[in-house]
């Protein structure tokens, strides 16, 4: 059964809602045990408790706290008796910011929260005291990095630079049959996108998303064939999660 | 820096089991002697000992001794 993870253990980033959420909940439901961390730990209780199995571990950290990775993720792989075979990336905050109004010391933690954290983890999730050979590590990215729009600079930057690490980390890994993908998607109806979906009509949506607006789910459902052997030769590359959308504008 | 320190350093660049490797290990027994290694070697070497070394200097490692030999 390709897409069976008994026995498999996953580091998810980001699991207190959305997208990291359901993600959790997908991977409790194909048997793989699960590490959650976020900065809100009663949010990650809460994201256990909707999840199979009883074997999950609710690691609450800030994955902006750099410095501190290396040995957190000592710790995590502690909590679960050994090494890791799937990372998930879901960490992110929006950012909506002209440039006439950009701060860039507000910029430069914003890049920690964003983009370095990814790299620091990426660090050790490279090596093989710390993750199996096979394993795959799935980073959510955004349309932005791939269709950038007004007010984004900032995030639209750090999306890519999380698509463009994933591409390195891809080859630097390949070799041991590890790999390394995003995911770009269209909006997702998540508390990220409250005003988004709060001031959008539905004739916008209709015609913003022909197949319907994404929903945490769909995200997951794709992780998940990135994270399970059913993807087993496909790595560095950032999938675009369309809905329909072909990249035009989403202006409400 | 002693030398139990020095083979952890070269652990960590090849990435492989601490305590895994001698001295007398020849890096052609060393399935993770590859490109990112040499690398990885490159920099360790520059950040811990301020040493350089050249591709053809790098070719010419036969065994950890070798490389313990630029951590001076």
């Amino acid at each position: 059964m390709k897409l069976d993870m008994s026995s498999k253990k996953y580091l998810i980033v980001g699991a207190s809602s959305g997208i990291g959420r359901a993600i959790a909940i997908a991977i409790s439901r194909n048997n793989g045990q699960v590490v959650l961390t976020s900065r809100n730990e009663d949010n990650l209780i809460k994201t256990r408790e909707m999840m199979n199995g009883t074997n999950h571990i609710v690691m609450p950290y800030d994955i902006a706290n750099i410095d501190g990775i290396k040995e957190f993720i000592k710790s995590c792989m502690a909590s679960v008796g050994g090494r890791f075979d799937g990372l998930v990336f879901t960490a992110g905050v929006s950012r909506v910011k002209p440039i006439r109004t950009e701060n860039i010391d507000e910029l430069r933690s914003f890049n920690e929260i964003s983009y370095l954290s990814y790299v620091a983890l990426l660090k050790q999730f490279s090596s093989k005291r710390v993750f199996n050979n096979y394993g795959s590590i799935v980073a959510i990215s955004s349309r932005s990095a791939l269709f950038p729009e007004k007010g984004y600079l900032g995030y639209s930057i750090a999306k890519s630079a999380i698509n463009e690490a994933s591409l390195v980390a891809a080859q630097e890994l390949a070799n041991r049959g590890v790999r390394v993908n995003t995911i770009c998607p269209e909006m997702v109806k998540t508390p990220m996108t409250k005003f988004f979906f709060d001031n959008v009509s539905k004739e916008q949506l209709d015609s913003f998303y022909p197949l319907g607006y994404l929903e945490p789910e769909d995200v997951a459902d794709m992780a998940l064939f990135l994270l399970s052997d059913m993807s087993k030769k496909i790595t560095g590359q950032n999938f675009y999660l369309s809905a329909g959308n072909t990249g035009s504008a989403i202006e409400i | 820096m002693e030398l139990k320190e020095k083979m952890a350093l070269i652990e960590e660049v090849l990435d492989v089991e601490e305590g895994s490797l001698s001295p007398e290990t020849l890096l052609s027994d060393v399935d993770e002697w590859d490109s990112i290694s040499a690398l990885s070697l490159i920099v360790m070497l520059d950040e811990n000992f301020d040493r350089t070394i050249s591709g053809a200097q790098i070719k010419a490692l036969e065994s950890v001794k070798d490389i313990l030999a630029y951590m001076e």
